[in-house]
């Protein structure tokens, strides 16, 4: 099994921390450590740093040194320019058979999301991967939501196919697109929708089959990487699109599984969810000069420790203050922050 | 007459720009002035430099110097320690009766904005006509619609007006904690705020400490020993100690102007929006959000605010604030807190 931690976006969102030269995922979010090395030291409890990989950007090329030095820099994918998932994904997959490894498990990990408990998660893909070895089926992941979400896609249940140490695979009988609110609506409430979380696990072998089947124009630059192609102008080749151009066709003619993921799978997406996870933790940030005068439930993070903040009469903020900028908003709508961004590039 | 502009306090409330080293008299305000200055160049148009004065700290005196260097030195009346405004007041009128007993003084509190300008110099002359004419005290005021807590009041007995500008004779004084009677004077319309801009003859006001605080007037008495027993004065206010026995009789001026307290941000915040001309900072991006007061005092750091509205945000290197408007008056509590850590 090859553990590949993806890290590409920027995520906006968590303006003003985050920034290009600083994505979400390096910033120092919990216990001063960023989400990527957090999923590295998950993986580290499992695996030599030389059986992990990285499929990254050259812009965040060294931010992935410094947060993971151990791990060999040929196992370090680069994607040449940004060309969504579908590409990326089938470059990984490219590179790993060209060094030998195309019939070897992989698995995607995200690296914007923590997976708790995490020897859950090691679990789970010491599963899948076996699985990945007896079969040539899309293996994904997914979780029953507590209530619908927007802005992501959902799977739905198939066959159940197995339910080894807790862990519950099936087949999966249908793929809904996060535009199909209404058969989302219909499922609402249902036991068989899965939320769907990118699990990707399969050999790399099989992976690239799968494109050659439905993506051809995708596989033969890829099928070029394999044989020893040049990377660059190989990738150039394939047009940009997510993964989701090929595996809804996988989805929906039986060939793909579901596994329900056994732990709680976390999103980082805006300062609201940060604000939630930290206070489920019994270890709370404290800063050291914070009043607070007829307030409550603030989320406040300062650069620099020794600023001393004072909140009076409010409650349910965001408030992030760093030398590039200061943000200051209701925790129900810290998913507005990207807007922040957008307005200051004008 | 001569023109006190008077300069003490810390301004706690307005941290985190305030601090002990520059309190709120010193901050740029109004289109990067201070409010001291602008007191100073609106006195400067219709008073001669040699009647104006300056009474401040020991601390303060060379932020003052900078703030008005125009002002000759031996126009600075300096605490050496602050004792609250009796002693100072008390410091005050021994250098001027010096000078002149008889020649009126007026205080002139610097962390208020008078607008109209015009309308001040009419209080300034009225007071000193009145001072000249019947030699009683004389502050200002206005009349009070509803009993508010943490000031005081007088109840006056007698109305007249001089070229638009009402003063009515005081006949009492009532301390913040005479809550009925207060309440009473307000029903009747003939109660007034107290807002400090005492006027007399230097004179009289050291007769009036030499009866009612024979301690202070001992320390005062002799003009050159004044300032090394300043440090053995009991603090005190003026008007508990003076103005509030001294006043019956006295006279109080109906402000003629709109009074802006820059006391708290929530009063920064109102009096910008009074104005024309707004200060404007480069990247202030509001988004479902409204009715916020914003300082930042590095003006290339981008503000973002999403969902909040009626919120006063301070921002300095030395503290982050972030308070609702109708709470900004509880700022002081910070300072009180951060000093405790």
């Amino acid at each position: 099994m090859k553990p590949i931690l993806i890290c590409g976006g920027v995520g906006t969102k968590m303006w003003p921390e985050s920034r290009p030269e600083k994505p979400k995922h390096f910033l120092p979010l919990i216990d001063d450590k960023s989400l990527f090395r957090l999923n590295y030291e998950t993986l580290l409890k499992k695996f030599k740093p030389e059986e992990i990989f990285v499929q990254t950007t050259e812009f965040q090329k060294g931010l992935v040194k410094t947060e993971a030095p151990e791990i060999p820099e040929k196992n370090i994918f680069l994607e040449p320019e940004v060309r969504n998932t579908g590409p990326a994904i089938g470059l990984t997959a490219a590179l790993l058979s060209r060094m030998g490894y195309g019939d070897e498990p992989f698995v995607l990990i995200q690296v914007d999301d923590l997976r708790e408990p995490d020897d859950r998660f090691l679990e789970m893909i010491e599963v899948t991967g076996k699985m990945a070895l007896e079969s040539d089926k899309y293996i994904t992941g997914g979780f029953k939501p507590e209530r619908v979400v927007r802005g992501v896609d959902y799977l739905v249940k198939g066959r159940l196919l197995s339910k080894e140490n807790g862990i519950v695979v099936y087949e999966v009988a249908d793929y809904i697109d996060r535009t199909e609110t209404e058969k989302i609506e219909k499922y609402l409430g249902s036991e068989d929708l899965l939320l769907h979380t990118n699990h990707t696990t399969m050999t790399p072998n099989n992976y690239l089959k799968m494109y050659r089947e439905l993506r051809s124009d995708w596989y033969e630059p890829l099928a070029a990487i394999v044989a020893g192609g040049d990377v660059n102008e190989n990738f150039m080749k394939m047009t940009k699109g997510p993964q989701e151009e090929v595996t809804p066709t996988m989805h929906r003619s039986g060939r793909s599984i579901v596994v329900e993921i056994p732990f709680k799978w976390v999103d980082f997406g805006t300062w609201e969810s940060v604000a939630i996870y930290q206070e489920t933790r019994d270890k709370k940030p404290e800063l050291r000069a914070k009043i607070e005068i007829e307030a409550s439930n603030n989320f406040v993070r300062m650069s620099d420790p020794n600023k001393p903040v004072a909140l009076i009469g409010v409650s349910d903020l965001v408030v992030v203050d760093t030398p590039n900028g200061l943000l200051i908003c209701k925790k129900d709508q810290s998913g507005r922050v990207g807007e922040v961004v957008k307005a200051l590039e004008a | 007459m001569n023109l006190v502009l008077i300069c003490g306090g810390t301004g706690t409330k307005m941290w985190p720009e305030s601090t002990p080293d520059k309190p709120k008299q010193f901050l740029p305000f109004i289109d990067g002035k201070s409010t001291l200055r602008v007191n100073f160049e609106r006195l400067a148009k219709f008073v001669y430099l040699n009647k104006i004065w300056v009474l401040t700290t020991k601390d303060l005196a060379p932020l003052v110097k900078l703030e008005l260097p125009e002002v000759d030195v031996d126009h600075y009346v300096i605490e050496p320690a602050r004792k609250n405004h009796g002693p100072a007041i008390g410091l005050l009128s021994t250098r001027l009766a010096k000078i002149d007993p008889n020649e009126p003084f007026m205080i002139v509190q610097t962390d208020v904005i008078r607008e109209p300008e015009t309308a001040f110099r009419e209080m300034v002359m009225l007071a000193e006509e009145v001072v000249n004419r019947t030699g009683k005290l004389i502050t200002a005021g206005y009349r009070a619609k509803e009993m508010v807590a943490g000031v005081d009041y007088m109840e006056i007995e007698e109305l007249k007006s001089n070229h638009h500008v009402t003063y009515g004779k005081v006949k009492k004084w009532l301390t913040r904690d005479k809550v009925v009677e207060i309440k009473r004077a307000v029903k009747l319309g003939k109660a007034y705020v107290h807002a400090t801009h005492i006027c007399w003859r230097p004179g009289l006001m050291l007769e009036a400490i030499k009866e009612l605080k024979p301690d202070w007037w001992n320390c005062l008495k002799d003009v050159l020993e004044a300032e090394s027993q300043y440090l053995k004065m009991e603090p005190g206010s003026i008007e508990n100690e003076i103005i509030s026995h001294k006043i019956k009789g006295g006279y109080v001026i109906e402000m003629p102007f709109e009074w802006h307290d820059l006391g708290t941000w929530a009063s920064v915040a109102i009096y910008q929006e009074t104005r024309d001309k707004k200060p404007e900072l480069r990247a202030k991006i509001e988004i479902e959000a409204n009715n916020n007061f914003v300082r930042v005092s590095d003006e290339k750091k981008p503000v973002a605010l999403i969902g909040v509205s009626d919120l006063v945000v301070v921002d300095t290197p030395n503290g982050l604030l972030i308070c609702k408007k109708d709470q900004s008056g509880r700022v002081g509590e910070v300072v009180k807190e951060l000093e405790g850590l």
